[in-house]
């Protein structure tokens, strides 16, 4: 797991939740998140406000510069702010190249405002970098000198109590000037540190008599801490990100990933590709990817998975299975490439065995399909045997191959057993004079 | 140093990693150095592991704590750290503070925060980090990280046994090894790799190894494989234009499917993603091409890259292919033995307690000589054996009316065998009839160690509706003092300056027989306090630790007492004794309740 983006309506209950009851400058946040299961009818009766004038309503799937795409709307009351989300709500768009569904909305008091700030945080190796602009609501791109920068270093946890405003203590430079917005930057930048948020941005945040409005709020979590942020993050589930809707399969995967100290990853990309992997290794798995895409069409290639740190025969026998089922849906020929580099301490051996296992038992369903092995480490030799015995009982074309070939080799193979190559084989390989 | 580990360097374990130690311990075999792992730390246990080396098993030694690991073994400089994701964190900072120079982290998914403070935190004292999220790194033919380099038959086919003439630092620990082969099989071989690990800011980044193998004169070219997400390239590539850089540097950013992607896809490294057009895989070769490093086409065409270079080093004459080693053979039929004994050897000439020959016992004569060997492998003061026959002596007999005697005779008495009868004695033995010389010894120790005084001691027993050990006897009293206790008194005090815990006992025994008379210091209670203030300070740590668990001064009263039960035994098979049947009269037949 790594950074994942969250919802605005999720950044903004954090930030609710979370400052420090002692701490001054706490923004004034309101809001009305809409999911799929809200009743728009009664959402005013839990949120009174929505019927106290003027409204801005917007969409909250991830995706930025919603005000340039149209997706912000500014509404006189509450009844237009329905009638806008429900015009939209559930409709297929396409943001950039990625099409998905548009679920979730949010409902805010509308703010009029006269200076529009940016401010952002973001993490670098060793400090944690404050961006700042009195230019907000234009992008980062666009703001030049206008953005000041600031470097603090990790061991600093408060930035304010200087009478210049808010700077790197140990460097000159940039600065952000003392204004009614410094304790609320503080604070933010508290939270930021605390909440394990690698990034954070506010674009554009406001101040208007003496209160401070975040107009517009993006984060990303450290999914990695979830473990220590249980309290903190109060059972938030970390959303896919737009158009990535998950499918039960990959949920499973998932949950088995979760549960296991070992690595199992999946994400379905098209499940009418042909190409479908099982490729160990975090590295290897990216090197696959390349390669079949650079190959073959991309809309070839199914998925996209990885599994390492020695799994268990039960694990990768659930793995497997959960992938031959969306191969069995497919009627096409396909293939199916399991790769890997050679193992530090994966077991061929044992891993295979779960992989036959789910083999075997999705055998008759199989007809279409091919596979194709390169794996080594420990006990490879006894691994890929087994494999290919029992590929070739059950009549299941398969070749296995170890650390005699060059690890990405099966990817052509597999490939041109489907004729799928699309550029020719310019490859011209220097013979191994002594081969070891 | 030119490189991040010699063939002397050892390393402290972090994690009961059987197999990865072993596999550490095979590469220093077939490299022809000594052990390379001193010691390992497992919080939840110092039971010693059994490994082997080359064909000999072994006992590693292990610890609890990494401050213990650096005291005892301070000449290991290296920590592996085979901790989860969220106590690795911990290990690392401590690492720094006890100034270990490398500390690898095997963990995946560790706090991005954590990480982050880890690089402030060692840049500060110097410390080179390796991982997380990696398998660790290896210098050819002198020291491997963990797993590094797979199974030993992988690890002679990739030539990571000897030295070449390569410097490799690639992210994904798993590709490390798959790089080790190609590099083997298209020039001579690694000299060093790393694998810095796939998360977003690894503890140590791709550039000071590149500076390193640019400094190291054994090493002729850099071979780098890099991934999508990051901007360091940006520094390598500054580097090379500037010429601090200037050996041939090999180097591939895989990740270049991430834009055929029709939705967002998390590579299975956490850092494996583009924050912006900078990071992908394509600007990222592109780059490094234009600053002069070789990058080939597409991955596939690496190896031969590297042949390529290798050749024409070869050519100009910087290189020559190296002598390849003989190699001692690994026995294959190597199996752990299921008993351990560190006390005495009985395969040599002639059998040894603690490696000293019995007949150098025998000659001193010394039962508790013997003892102190066997028992706490050590040697014990003289005034110490001295007291520890006394106590055997007091505590022999005390007549057949005690539970452990009577048990003894009343099965003797059935006509059981020697050893029968013997055993129904010894096993009476318990908290309430000669057993409670380790508890009391233990509860006196710890309170006096916590800085309780004697009468919040006593309060606080009575508190919690505890008897205390050792205090109290049947029949003995203030009045009508136990002689064996004065005497051992007597002469403990006599030839030990100090003697703490039998002090607090003692005021102890002040507070409690003002209550009532036969609430003494028993005799129990007088050997346990005792022999903690005499025998602590003589015994080693490892037996020392485990003190109290291991039940010692219980077994001293079972040796001492079957003396006596024995004569109990003889006593009764001479006398030929008739079995023994208790009186009816002497047996409350009812529930208790009157009967009207």
């Amino acid at each position: 797991m790594a950074q994942k983006p969250i919802r605005e309506a999720q950044a903004k209950q954090l930030i609710l939740d979370n400052w420090p009851s002692d701490l001054p400058g706490k923004p004034e946040i309101k809001f009305a998140a809409v999911c799929p299961k809200t009743n728009l009818d009664s959402l005013p009766s839990r949120h009174p406000w929505l019927n106290e004038g003027k409204l801005v309503a917007k969409p909250d799937e991830m995706f930025g510069k919603r005000g340039k795409l149209g997706y912000v709307k500014i509404a006189e009351n509450y009844e237009e702010a329905k009638r806008w989300i429900e015009e939209f709500r559930g409709k297929e768009v396409m943001i950039g190249e990625r099409i998905g569904k548009l679920n979730n909305f949010l409902i805010e008091p509308f703010i009029e405002h006269q200076s529009e700030y940016y401010l952002a945080f973001t993490c670098e190796r060793e400090n944690d970098i404050i961006h700042f602009s009195e230019r907000g609501g234009i992008d980062v791109e666009e703001q030049g000198d206008a953005m000041a920068t600031i470097k603090v270093p990790l061991s600093q946890t408060s930035i304010i109590g200087s009478e210049s405003g808010i700077r790197n203590p140990t460097e000159g430079g940039p600065r952000i000037p003392d204004s009614d917005l410094s304790p609320t930057i503080n604070g933010l930048f508290a939270l930021f540190k605390k909440l394990d948020l690698p990034y954070l941005e506010f674009n554009p945040i406001t101040e208007v008599n003496g209160k401070v409005y975040l107009l517009d709020t993006v984060a990303r979590v450290d999914t990695c801490a979830a473990y220590r942020q249980r309290n903190n993050w109060k059972g938030m589930e970390v959303p896919e990100g737009f158009g990535s809707t998950i499918l039960p399969e990959e949920k499973k995967i998932q949950e088995m990933d979760e549960k296991s100290g070992s690595s199992l990853k999946f994400v379905l990309l098209n499940p009418q590709g042909r190409i479908w992997t099982m490729v160990a290794g975090g590295g290897a798995s990216i090197i696959y990817a390349d390669d079949i895409t650079s190959l073959a069409d991309p809309k070839e290639l199914a998925n996209y998975g990885e599994w390492s740190g020695n799994p268990t025969t039960d694990e990768m026998e659930a793995y497997t299975s959960e992938i031959l089922t969306l191969i069995e849906r497919n009627d096409q020929d396909q293939v199916l490439i399991v790769g890997g580099g050679i193992a530090n301490f994966t077991d061929v051996k044992k891993t295979f065995a779960g992989v036959i296992k789910a083999i075997k038992k999705h055998q008759s369903s199989l007809r279409r399909l091919r596979i194709f092995v390169r794996r080594a480490g420990p006990n490879d030799t006894e691994g890929l045997r087994a494999l290919q015995e029992a590929c070739d009982e059950m009549n299941i074309p398969c070749v296995t191959h170890g650390a005699e070939l060059p690890m990405t080799d099966v990817v052509g193979m597999a490939i041109d057993s489907l004729q799928l190559r699309r550029i020719p084989n310019s490859e011209f390989r220097i013979p191994n004079p002594n081969p070891s | 140093m030119n490189t991040l580990f010699t063939n002397s360097t050892t390393s402290i374990i972090y994690g009961r990693k059987s197999i990865s130690i072993q596999r550490m311990l095979d590469f220093d075999f077939l490299s022809g150095r000594s052990p390379s792992v001193t010691a390992v730390v497992d919080p939840n246990s110092g039971a010693p592991l059994k490994v082997f080396f080359g064909k000999k098993e072994f006992l590693l030694p292990v610890v609890r704590n990494l401050s213990e690991a650096k005291s005892k073994f301070p000449q290991a400089d290296v920590i592996v750290n085979f901790a989860s994701s969220r106590s690795a964190g911990a290990v690392v900072s401590e690492g720094i503070d006890l100034g270990y120079r490398v500390i690898a982290t095997i963990a995946e998914g560790v706090p991005e925060r954590d990480t982050r403070e880890w690089i402030v935190k060692a840049k500060e004292k110097g410390t080179i980090l390796i991982g997380p999220a990696t398998v660790g790194a290896v210098t050819a033919g002198a020291f491997r990280v963990g797993d590094t380099g797979g199974s030993c038959d992988h690890l002679i086919a990739s030539k990571l046994h000897r030295k070449g003439c390569v410097g490799y630092v690639g992210k994904s620990g798993g590709m490390s090894n798959e790089m080790y082969r190609m590099i083997a099989e298209n020039s001579s071989g690694i000299v060093e790799g790393v694998a810095i690990g796939g998360d977003r800011n690894p503890g140590s980044h791709l550039m000071p190894h590149i500076l390193r193998f640019q400094e190291n004169p054994d090493i002729a070219m850099i071979v780098i494989t890099s991934e999508i997400g990051g901007r360091e390239e940006e520094e390598i590539a500054l580097a090379l234009t500037e010429g601090r850089i200037s050996k041939p540097l090999i180097a591939w950013v895989s990740g270049t499917s991430a834009d055929c992607f029709p939705k967002d896809v998390q590579f299975g490294h956490a850092g494996a993603w583009a924050a912006s057009a900078a990071e992908t895989a394509q600007a990222k070769n592109k780059l490094l091409s234009e600053a002069g490093a070789r990058v080939p086409a597409r991955f596939e065409e690496l190896g031969n890259l590297i042949r390529k270079t290798y050749e024409e080093l070869k050519i100009a004459g910087r290189i020559t292919d190296p002598m390849e080693p003989i190699i001692q053979d690994l026995p294959e039929d190597r199996r752990h033995t299921h008993f351990q004994c560190t006390i005495s050897d009985d395969t040599g000439e002639e059998a040894t307690y603690g490696g000293v020959p019995i007949s150098a016992f025998i000659k001193e004569g010394s039962l508790a000589k013997a003892i102190s060997k066997l028992w706490w492998k050590t040697d014990l003061s003289p005034q110490t054996l001295r007291y520890l026959e006394m106590i055997l002596t007091a505590i022999a007999d005390h007549g057949p009316a005690v539970a452990g005697a009577h048990n003894a005779i009343v099965a003797s008495s059935a006509a059981k065998d020697t050893i029968s009868s013997l055993c129904s004695g010894l096993l009476t033995i318990g908290p309430r009839f000669g057993g409670a010389v380790d508890a009391a010894a233990r509860t006196f120790y710890e309170a006096h160690k916590k800085g309780t005084s004697p009468q919040d001691f006593v309060d606080q027993m009575k508190a919690s509706g505890q008897r205390i050990p050792g205090i109290g006897h049947k029949i003995k009293s203030i009045h009508n003092p136990d002689s064996r206790c004065k005497e051992l008194l007597e002469y403990a005090r006599a030839n030990f300056p100090s003697l703490p815990i039998t002090d607090f006992a003692k005021e102890v025994e002040t507070i409690t027989t003002a209550k009532k008379g036969n609430l003494i210091l028993n005799v129990d209670g007088l050997i346990g306090v005792t022999l903690v203030d005499i025998l602590l300070p003589q015994l080693p740590e490892d037996v020392r630790e485990s003190f109290f668990e291991v039940g010692y001064l219980n077994g001293l009263f079972a040796l001492g007492r079957s003396v006596g039960l024995l004569g109990h035994v003889f006593d009764q098979k001479r006398l030929n004794t008739p079995l023994y049947r208790h009186p009816q009269d002497d047996i409350l037949y009812e529930d208790g309740g009157l009967q009207s």
